[in-house]
């Protein structure tokens, strides 16, 4: 009677474990490409939200078939202008080329560097409450595919500073003294 | 008496089911296209809500958005009925405020305002964001100018439809909270902004071709928020979620999929 209750309560245990560790995995997407048939997933964005002056970013690992990604949504609503903007103006506000760097500077003080496959255009766009300026909230996400080799870097140490470039500027993002690790927690959901 | 129980709930679910999809699809026969004698067929506006069923913000700025799905002989199209909101600065309007002689009735301003503000040339796009994020761009084929309405710099705008009522009633939870926390800070009032510019409101009618590959995609997919390409500005449909991700609510989602899927049927039933 004894070993059935400890087996039953090792069940229990290793139950409640599992369970914990899939909860720890959420996903924003999850599901398959209406193109190609292949598994998509996405981790939510909440991870990484690095607050900057007028802008923020969030970091998403995203799985499509065996290829992998750390997302970024950059987000930018620094930008007032005093003449209501015209929309050649708000497509070129934030444009994110092939090719554009991600510079991830890690606990160990070695860099990782990420680009982008394809162009990306930011979705821009005004408000206005005051007499006399617009701000104008430009939001991208971009893909920076990951290879082996990155994936194993970004999974094993810390992120410490991250600089995302774009066509006019870039945008630095620090995670403080301890360094942050929630993009290894979200390579770890799609592994 | 058990299986009495049991037929009596089978014909309730069954029932019930029946009149969830009557509910969920209408579809309006009879009418012909003015110009070409064609017979069309074309579901009800389906009203793309967001999470929060929030439409309009306090000042009425914010667009709404409903779906349509129209058959016209062997077409057919995806039909957004767009609400606009957009403010506009009169030029000169502030700097003028001191001058006395300032003309406020402003007619080349507001004829623009009225005629000319709302433009949806031929060919601007729709792109649809579908839940595996992939995007589908559409064009419009034809040009539409819209004839708008404006609300004067400092006026309270009206609410616009049924939204409305969830503002109404957002706006009156908001404001009690926003009361109590005043009065414990030592406020005894607290005002409503209002914004210092012209509030122009329009509702625009946008259709969009489909061909055979996009309606076969959307009749699988589900789409999570939709951007209108206007002359001077895009409208977005969607609300940002606390992920910053512009996302329709849920039961949404597959509003589009579900209007051509009862255009369809209702396109057999005319046949046969």
């Amino acid at each position: 009677m004894k070993t059935l209750s400890a087996v039953l309560i090792a069940v229990l245990i290793a139950l409640t474990g599992t369970a914990a560790n899939a909860a720890s995995c959420k996903y924003q997407v999850d599901t398959v490409s209406y193109a190609s048939g292949e598994k998509i997933r996405w981790t939510r964005w909440k991870m990484n939200r690095m607050f900057h002056t007028g802008s923020y970013s969030l970091m998403s690992g995203i799985a499509e078939g065996d290829r992998k990604y750390l997302g970024v949504q950059l987000v930018d609503s620094s930008k007032k202008v005093s003449s209501r903007p015209t929309k050649a103006e708000l497509d070129v506000m934030m444009v994110i080329p092939a090719g554009a760097k991600l510079s991830l500077l890690m606990a160990d003080e070695s860099i990782v560097d990420l680009f982008t496959e394809e162009d990306v255009v930011a979705d821009s766009d005004f408000t206005t409450n005051t007499v006399d300026s617009y701000t104008i909230e430009s939001a991208a996400i971009i893909k920076f595919p990951l290879s082996a080799e990155a994936f194993a870097a970004l999974s094993t140490q810390k992120v410490m500073e991250v600089r995302v470039h774009t066509d006019q500027r870039q945008y630095d993002y620090s995670f403080g003294k301890k360094g942050s690790d929630k993009i290894q927690e979200a390579l770890g959901c799609i592994l | 008496m058990k299986k009495l129980i049991s037929l009596g709930l089978a014909v309730a679910m069954l029932c019930g089911s029946q009149y969830a999809d009557a509910k969920g699809c209408k579809v309006i026969t009879g009418s012909v296209d003015e110009r070409t004698g064609a017979k069309l067929i074309y579901t009800k506006y389906d009203k793309l809500v967001t999470m929060f069923n929030m439409g309009v913000d306090n000042n009425g700025a914010r667009s709404l958005g409903s779906v349509s799905v129209l058959a016209r002989d062997n077409e057919k199209f995806l039909v957004f009925q767009l609400k606009t909101g957009d403010y506009h600065a009169m030029p000169g309007q502030f700097a003028a405020l001191e001058d006395p002689t300032w003309d406020p009735d402003h007619r080349d301003f507001l004829d623009m305002l009225l005629g000319d503000s709302v433009i949806f040339p031929a060919e601007s796009s729709l792109r649809l964001t579908l839940d595996d994020r992939s995007t589908v761009v559409l064009h419009t084929a034809n040009h539409r100018r819209i004839r708008a309405d404006y609300t004067v710099p400092g006026a309270v705008p009206r609410a616009q439809g049924n939204e409305g009522k969830a503002v109404k009633k957002l706006g009156g939870f908001l404001a009690k909270v926003l009361e109590k926390a005043a009065a414990k800070d030592g406020w005894e009032t607290v005002e409503e902004e209002v914004s210092p510019h012209y509030l122009v409101r329009a509702t625009a009618r946008l259709e969009y071709p489909l061909d055979a590959e996009t309606e076969a995609l959307l009749k699988r997919a589900g789409v999570i928020s939709a951007r209108l390409e206007a002359r001077d500005r895009y409208y977005t449909l969607g609300w940002r979620n606390t992920q910053n991700v512009t996302a329709w609510s849920n039961k949404s989602n597959y509003k589009i999929r579900d209007a051509l899927t009862c255009v369809d049927n209702a396109v057999t039933r005319s046949k046969g």
